[in-house]
């Protein structure tokens, strides 16, 4: 109820005409939008064909998300983003806060920087994505059967700190509330923490060699406590001497998931994708996930294969079409057929490396 | 005796060195750490600040300034520097800011007079929309048209501006950075009547452009763009308008095509050929091709290109 009255709000905000004169002053009306923070929104649009047929075959929306950002005061920056999710399965919907943080702005001791509210957390590679962002149309399997299929976001602080090395390396701290579906006990009391160290190293002016180290530990859904620990590595090329030229990039990550009263489970997804073309991107990705299933006592790997081919008209939309064999072991392969439409409007967004 | 004397010596002499290293600008005048996101306004920099500055330009001049990937390494450049001078306009817009959040420099925080936005110094912005705008019309840019430093005469007072900021964040060199600015001033002065003359037969003359990004050194100039290959920014021509151009051309006796080395220098190369005219590859910035290691040898080659005089 609460979500769709936040829905209805959202979309009277879109909604509302704009004033058909001049409008009188703002210092009179106290309505003015000069300080406005930055909106943008993205839309996913996704077609799914299973075989054998699955109840998420169809037509869907994946999610329209809007992001807002804007300097609070000299003091802090502030980034919220609401994704709207219809339940793919049944007529609901979800309107959900994904992030809603304040980076402080000010000086602090040796450069320290501080992050404080709700935030993707900076377990791995794939965790940080947001759903519009995610290099295949779907988590790879060692990611959605761990963390869950979206990117899980925590009420935490967080504390980053980059040293004075000869190459780039950035260590990032955090505080959790421990509240996070699916992964973490929201009822419980424990706070869940984390790190990560990651690294940058300019192998030439084109090609980038990164390497990180994750952990996330915090209250489990069997009341033990769960933990992850994860480790990634990305290579990456880009001819600098042209606007449109040669881009690869291949990375792995590996995900460690133990604890909350199961065996260990191990997961692995690596990637490879390079730009055949100005508008045009084909890629290929490989994940894996080793477990014990309930009820057995044998480790048995499920696997997961990709196969991407995008096309990018401009920044602010894409296209992809991607092929996926599933062998999850417990139950038959199962090779489906995803499309997807992006589009993004609003102010051009910084890009992420 | 002695060699308590010596041992007192000595000890006086390592405090005394030990207080010059601590005590900056004591032993050695204070360089100035700035970053620039072109190699152009790090010229005018370095121009001004002489040994004063120390400049880094993240962007190189044979790279495209819309689409610098904003790799972390480049921030650790931020992370150090006493001043940012930047193009504006948007130009940056796609990878300055998360530069910027990675560094965390206090000295460059929003707001900070150790930003400088060099757009903010020039008059006469060009193509600020005036109607509606939004993206059928290509990757715009908003805010007008930033790639003014083409037209050398805008340099002038982003030179001013820089030695104000060289002097805010520097006092002690502010005479230095005044001087430094005048005699900037005059020798560009002098150079743009010498580039001029020399472009005096360019004038009037009907050309076409790949990007958006040459309106500047035609309004200086007096070139007269008849049209872009590339007719909404960012957006690859359809057949349709290649060949309705390839037309205008001929009807109007294009006499040259003009591209940046980081573009499709092929199909510049193909619609010159076609439309009877000859391609010209321009460098849109200082270091875009080898000998323009400096902003004038930068014009100097444009204007050689396009006089196509071999100079």
């Amino acid at each position: 109820m609460k979500t769709r009255f936040l829905g209805l709000l959202l979309g009277m905000a879109v909604l509302l005409p704009a004033p058909s004169r001049a409008q009188t002053s703002t210092t009179a009306t106290g309505v003015s939008n000069a300080l406005n923070p930055a909106i943008s929104m993205n839309g996913l649009f996704e077609g799914t064909w299973r075989d054998p047929r699955g109840e998420a075959d169809g037509l869907t929306i994946r999610e329209v998300e809007m992001a807002m950002t804007s300097i609070v005061d000299p003091y802090f920056k502030a980034n919220v983003s609401v994704g709207y999710e219809p339940d793919r399965t049944g007529p609901g919907a979800e309107v959900a806060l994904e992030e809603a943080y304040a980076t402080v702005l000010t000086s602090l001791p040796s450069g320290v920087g501080l992050r404080v509210g709700r935030m993707l957390m900076p377990f791995g590679r794939q965790n940080q994505l947001h759903t519009h962002a995610f290099p295949f149309i779907e988590a790879p399997l060692a990611s959605r059967e761990t963390i869950g299929p979206e990117s899980a976001g925590d009420v935490a602080l967080e504390g980053t700190y980059n040293p004075d090395f000869p190459w780039y390396m950035n260590l990032r701290t955090w505080l959790g509330d421990g509240a996070v579906e699916g992964v973490y006990d929201g009822a419980s009391r424990d706070l869940a923490e984390g790190a990560r160290l990651e690294n940058l190293w300019d192998l030439s002016e084109a090609t980038s060699l990164e390497g990180a180290a994750s952990f996330w530990g915090g209250p489990g859904l069997t009341g033990e406590r769960r933990r992850f620990y994860g480790a990634d590595l990305r290579v990456k090329y880009r001819d600098p001497r042209k606007t449109y030229g040669r881009a690869a990039e291949a990375s792995a990550e590996l995900i460690v998931d133990t604890g909350d009263g199961r065996e260990d489970r191990v997961g692995l997804s690596t990637l490879a994708r390079t730009r055949v073309g100005r508008r045009w991107w084909v890629g290929g990705g490989y994940s894996l996930l080793s477990s014990i299933p309930e009820g057995t006592t044998d480790r048995v790997s499920a696997h997961e294969v990709r196969g991407q081919v995008a096309f990018v008209p401009s920044e602010f939309s894409a296209l992809r079409l991607e092929l996926v064999w599933l062998d999850p072991v417990v139950s038959d392969t199962e090779l489906s057929l995803h499309a997807q439409m992006n589009f993004t409007i609003g102010p051009h967004p910084a890009h992420a490396y | 005796m002695n060699r308590n004397h010596n041992t007192t010596g000595r000890a006086w002499g390592l405090i005394a060195v030990l207080v010059l290293a601590l005590v900056p600008g004591a032993a050695r005048a204070a360089t100035l750490k700035v970053v620039t996101t072109v190699t152009d306004l790090a010229w005018v920099v370095q121009s001004i600040g002489g040994d004063r500055v120390q400049v880094t330009a993240l962007c190189k001049g044979y790279q495209d300034p819309h689409y610098l990937q904003a790799k972390p390494s480049y921030a650790k450049d931020l992370k150090k520097a006493d001043l940012l001078v930047f193009t504006g306009l948007e130009l940056e817009v796609a990878w300055l800011p998360r530069l910027l959040d990675t560094a965390r420099n206090p000295k460059l925080r929003p707001g900070s007079s150790d930003l400088v936005d060099a757009s903010a110094a020039v008059d006469g912005i060009l193509e600020i929309p005036t109607g509606p705008t939004d993206r059928s019309q290509g990757d715009i840019h908003p805010l007008g048209n930033p790639h003014y430093v083409l037209d050398p005469r805008k340099l002038i007072p982003i030179g001013e501006a820089v030695s104000r900021a060289l002097a805010d964040a520097d006092p002690d060199g502010a005479e230095a950075y005044a001087a430094g600015y005048d005699r900037f001033k005059t020798d560009l002065t002098a150079k743009i009547a010498a580039w001029e003359t020399r472009a005096e037969p360019l004038r009037g003359k009907p050309i076409v452009a790949f990007h958006k990004q040459w309106e500047y050194l035609a309004d200086w100039l007096g070139l007269d763009i008849l049209d872009y290959i590339e007719n909404r920014p960012g957006v690859p021509p359809s057949p349709r308008h290649v060949s309705e151009l390839i037309d205008a051309m001929k009807a109007k006796k294009a006499q040259l095509v003009i591209c940046a080395p980081f573009v499709d220098v092929h199909a510049a190369e193909e619609v010159a050929r076609r439309g009877g005219a000859r391609q010209v590859v321009l460098p849109s910035s200082t270091g875009g091709v080898d000998g323009t290691d400096t902003y004038p040898q930068l014009i100097d080659t444009i204007l050689g290109r396009l006089l196509g005089d071999g100079s």
